[in-house]
């Protein structure tokens, strides 16, 4: 049987029949797996980009001290280990004196990421796994210029003299925003002793690091928290990750989605290409139990020849998959670490989505060849048969299996599956509607169009059941079409040049014009620069105390500390207000505007009294507005901004930043040598990072969407195809009532054509509905309208539809009438 | 008429379709009404008829490709209506072949495929040898490797005649073999046929509405309305 089977199978493939079939398995398994690989990939890149952000696996921060005996413990679970001590100290060369934040690591440091430093201060930077040896000094380049120091030079701090050996461009746990403003300075564990600055008593944050595998990190973890001092905090990846967290997450839901989209289009390719084989096949079937072949055999018959397809398409897609996960990966090659082994996961899920598309979706149809009675042999009738309901019962169940299976997430199935089923239901009623009227447009059209309405209208079951598909290939594709575009726009903010590079922070208000001045006459920034006025202030009302413990669990800033506070007449740029109102030029009393996420964290509400401590002064102001401020775009953004200034004139500070393009980033130097009290932030390295992951990703988005586009075109190329043999059949008899080609040319395009507009407007509904669904549950955006997708849906789904039509019917007229319906 | 034990009896055979449902008032459509026939081995015989007399349907039930509503047949000593499907084929693969009108030839297959495709069925590991042999005896030695659709139409029923008659079955079965053919290719398949059919001694059941491939026969049986009307016995065999 299994010879009979493999002899049949070839001999089908041969004539072609086989093909699409194989085509609609092969993109299944060719487009899961290696999507399954690149997430796979992704997720682990995310890791790999957090552990570096920390400088390690895992963190151990607090003021104590790491206990002897907990090392001991890493040790034993062959964790690597180093250690961080931070600390406020001064740093002298020569009558120049400086407070720098200085950090004094062991030889292991960074245990992940790299260090990056230089020669010269705002030099190009090379990277570098270890940190200064012991007797060596490292500065940041702006400490390089308030002390006037060269590489080579002699540095005290404290008591002890280092050596000025390299310019530290960036470190890989440098914190990011305005907390770590103090310049940095980084020294060997074992000299820290030497300087004498670190004394009983002493401010001194320290950091325990550890790297290693995921279980014995856990376990090490689970051992020493009941050990641990009070303000001990562990950090691992997930908390450190702020700066592409965001972007990534959404990358990989992008990801996910598009897989589960992949699932239901290779399904519904499987499932139209199948039924074509089964009907194509049914009069084979009554000639082999003509024959003497039993129902029985037959089942396995199909099973093996199934099977031997799904082989095939196994041993062609895995490989094939491979190829495209590594080409995808050559376009990230400087963002995602190429492999250390290759995952067998994905293959794995890649290999069973193929059999269970094929078990679900393919078998059935074929196993109920075998119930074809032998005598339809003796009769002249072509196979017409409709999808039992347990088919299509199968096939719902399984695609739902399948998409969770996945995503792994029961908000995109759920999400999806009911869009799709609703949206049936809607097709359906809506094409029907659609079908009633055009018939009513017949009479003002010209021949050709007659006919084509008419049979458009004839076959109007068939026709909805079509036009429900292609609207449904079409809904998908722009939905993940539409989720790219506002995925990439609000990535594309983050890749715009110019985008602030450098803050300042402590400039008087005195010194404002000279700074002016200098960025304009050195070219640095010709529009001059936008002042901020800042100050600190601490939370008075509501006990801040109460508040810090209430939300201790959550991350995100602390109530209890010093905040930065501004204040301002006009709403900035890129906030939008959400709830309340800006304040007008003429209100008199102290206001206050929260962005949302911070007075969603205290529970605080429009109307709520706050009061701040500036300086001594206690300010009350009332909540009049809540902002959302788009953080991802690194400009200066405030949770808190008040109506009226918070000190006087004298006393207040200004931050300003400016994008300084790199080859003016040599005259910062000078600069801070003329402005020595101004702190500067140098976020250069972070911007670049993020725009370089936020570019690649959206090459990662491109490539999947096309492979996606690959998948949906399948799907209307497999759908126009099932109805191929009855149009044939259909137009042969036309032609031989005396129809011209160029007749039923015409006919097929137009009703082609006015299926594809159709299906296009319905897609239209159906994306513009998930769409909403997805920017604002998944997402986490902004609900949008998509008045493009009106326009682009309707002409692509008529192009498209209309040139998969006209191509794969051309036969229909080229072939004389007569062959056609002998072979039919 | 031979004396010796029949190859293929009928018993009280009946084919009645119910009226569609919802049209209770509409009498059922009795296709065949208690036919009962003897056909020894290696008897030739003609079912002939106008359209829609039952013919088919009669060919089809003989040859266990349906089951009727009522009645018995019997095929090489065994009841093949109390058999099921499995059954039936069994009996199929065994003793019957078929000629059908539209030459049921599979268009993916070559002709030489084409004629092994039932000896395949059974196993035959000189499937191709004797596709071959019998491609000649119908005069297409040199057009195995032609498909369907490169054949015409007297070619592709001479494809369909090698295919029944290498399968060596006892009994064939044929469902107009010249009804989609000229008058001139469809005296030349009626003279294939025939020839094949003396040289293996094959039982042969031929449905035809033409009289003249019908006198070819030992016998006729004349179907109206489902019934067996009239047998008349042919001398003008060959």
């Amino acid at each position: 049987m299994f010879k009979l089977a493999a002899r049949l199978a070839w001999r089908d493939w041969r004539g072609g029949e086989l093909q699409l079939l194989l085509v609609a398995l092969l993109l299944a398994i060719t487009s899961l797996t290696s999507i399954s690989l690149f997430t796979t990939q992704v997720q682990q890149a995310m890791v790999a980009e957090g552990a570096s952000l920390l400088a390690a696996d895992l963190r151990l921060n607090g003021s104590a001290k790491i206990a002897p005996q907990w090392q001991q413990l890493a040790t034993e679970r062959n964790l690597q280990q180093a250690q961080v001590h931070s600390f406020q100290g001064m740093l002298f060369n020569d009558e120049l004196m400086q407070l720098a934040s200085i950090k004094a690591v062991s030889d292991q440091y960074p245990l992940k990421g790299q260090l990056q430093v230089s020669q010269q201060a705002f030099g190009i930077a090379t990277a570098t796994q270890q940190g200064p040896k012991s007797g060596e000094l490292w500065l940041d380049s702006r400490l390089l210029a308030s002390l006037d120091a060269k590489v080579g030079d002699q540095i005290d701090v404290g008591e002890a003299t280092l050596t000025l050996t390299q310019v530290l461009i960036s470190e890989p746990d440098q914190s990011g925003g305005f907390a770590g403003f103090a310049p940095r300075a980084m020294m060997h564990l074992n000299d820290l002793s030497a300087t004498q600055a670190v004394q009983t008593g002493s401010r001194i944050n320290r950091s325990w690091l550890l790297a290693g595998s995921a279980q014995q990190l856990q376990d090490l973890r689970q051992t020493v928290t009941p050990m641990l001092y009070q303000a001990q905090r562990w950090q691992t990846p997930d908390d450190a990750n702020d700066n592409l967290s965001d972007t990534l997450e959404r990358a990989e839901q992008f990801l996910l989605l598009a897989g589960s989209l992949t699932v239901i289009l290779a399904g519904v390719a499987l499932v139209l290409s199948a039924r074509r084989y089964s009907l194509r096949q049914a009069n084979h079937v009554a000639l082999l139990k003509c024959l003497g072949l039993r129902p029985r055999q037959l089942r396995w018959l199909y099973l093996t020849q199934m099977l031997l397809l799904a082989l095939a398409a196994l041993l062609l897609s895995l490989p094939l998959a491979w190829l495209l996960y590594t080409g995808l990966l050559a376009l990230l090659a400087d963002y995602i670490q190429a492999p250390t082994g290759l995952p067998l996961q994905p293959f794995v899920l890649g290999g069973l989505t193929g059999l269970l598309c094929l078990l679900t979706f393919v078998m059935p149809p074929m196993l109920g060849l075998a119930k074809v009675a032998p005598a339809q042999a003796l009769r002249q009738a072509v196979a017409r048969s409709a999808q039992p309901i347990s088919h299509l019962m199968i096939g719902f169940m399984a695609t739902l299996g399948l998409v969770y299976w996945h995503s792994q997430s029961w908000l995109i199935t759920l999400g999806l599956i009911a869009a799709i089923g609703g949206l049936l239901g809607l097709l359906w009623v809506l094409s029907r509607s659609i079908l009633w009227l055009t018939a009513r447009m017949r009479q003002y059209l010209g021949q050709a169009g007659k006919l084509g309405i008419a049979n458009l209208h004839r076959r109007r079951r068939q026709n909805s059941m079509q036009m429900m598909i292609f609207a449904l290939a079409l809904m998908l594709l722009f939905s993940l079409l539409g989720v790219r575009n506002f995925l990439l726009s609000d990535w594309q903010q983050r890749l715009q040049s110019g985008i602030p590079n450098v803050f300042m922070l402590n400039i008087f208000g005195e010194q404002r014009d000279q700074l002016d001045m200098f960025v304009v006459s050195n070219g640095i920034n010709n529009n001059g620069l936008n002042f901020y006025p800042m100050t600190r202030g601490r939370l008075i009302y509501p006990d801040p105390q109460a508040l810090s413990e209430l939300t201790r669990d959550q991350p995100g800033p602390r109530a209890d500390r010093e905040r930065n506070l501004t204040w301002s007449q006009n709403l900035p740029a890129d906030n939008d207000i959400v709830a309340g109102n800006w304040w007008r030029a003429d209100d008199t009393d102290l206001q206050v505007s929260v962005e949302l996420d911070y007075a969603t964290r205290y529970g605080w509400q429009l109307g709520d009294q706050l009061v701040y401590n500036v300086a001594g002064i206690e300010h009350s102001a009332t909540i009049t507005s809540l902002r959302k401020v788009e953080w991802g775009g690194l400009q200066p953004n405030f949770f808190l901004i008040f109506s009226k200034p918070l000190t006087d004139p004298y006393s207040t500070t200004y931050l300003a930043s400016m994008y300084v393009a790199p080859e003016h980033r040599p005259q910062l130097s000078a600069l801070l040598r003329a402005h020595p009290t101004i702190s500067m932030i140098d976020v250069d390295q972070i911007l670049k990072q993020v725009q370089k992951v936020v570019a690649q990703l959206s090459m990662a988005v491109e490539s999947i969407l096309l492979l996606i586009l690959a998948a949906g075109i399948l799907v209307l190329v497999a759908s126009v195809q099932a109805s191929r043999d009855e149009r044939m059949h259909e137009s042969a008899i036309l032609r031989a009532l005396g129809a011209n080609k160029i007749l039923i040319q015409k006919m097929l395009l137009i009703e082609y054509i006015t299926m594809g507009i159709i299906a296009g407007l319905l897609a239209s509904a159906g994306a513009e509905i998930l769409l909403g669904v997805l920017q604002t549950r998944l997402f986490d955006l902004p609900l949008q309208w998509h008045w493009e997708l009106w326009l682009l849906a309707p002409t692509s789904g008529a192009l498209l539809i209309g040139l998969a039509g006209w191509w794969f019917n051309r036969r229909v007229v080229q072939a004389p009438p007569l062959r056609t319906l002998r072979q039919i | 008429m031979s004396n010796s034990a029949p190859f293929l009896a009928t018993a009280g055979l009946c084919q009645v379709i119910n009226s569609p449902n919802g049209q209770a008032d509409q009498p059922n459509l009795r296709i065949l009404d208690q036919v009962d026939l003897n056909i020894v081995p290696g008897e030739s015989v003609a079912i002939i008829g106008a359209s829609g007399s039952g013919k088919t349907t009669l060919l089809g039930m003989l040859a266990g490709l349906d089951t009727p509503s009522h009645g018995k047949v019997y095929l090489a000593g065994q009841e093949i209506t109390a058999l099921d499907e499995e059954g039936r084929a069994d009996i199929r693969k065994q003793q019957v072949a078929f000629i059908f009108q539209n030459f049921q030839l599979l268009p993916s297959l070559n002709a030489r495929e084409n004629v092994m495709l039932p000896l395949e069925v059974k196993g035959n590991e000189d499937a191709g040898q004797r596709a071959d042999q019998y491609l000649q005896k119908v005069g297409l030695g040199e057009r195995g490797h032609h498909y369907p659709n490169q054949l015409s139409g007297g070619e592709q029923q001479r494809v369909a005649i090698a295919r029944a008659f290498a399968a060596q079955a006892p009994i064939l079965f044929a469902d107009e073999p010249t009804g989609n053919l000229d008058s001139d290719t469809g005296n030349y398949i009626t003279d294939l046929l025939f020839e094949l059919n003396h040289a293996a001694n094959t039982t042969l059941i031929l449905v035809t509405h033409d009289p003249k491939l019908a006198a070819r026969c030992q016998r006729t049986l004349h179907l109206q309305g489902g019934r067996i009307i009239d047998t008349a016995e042919d001398a003008a065999n060959v």
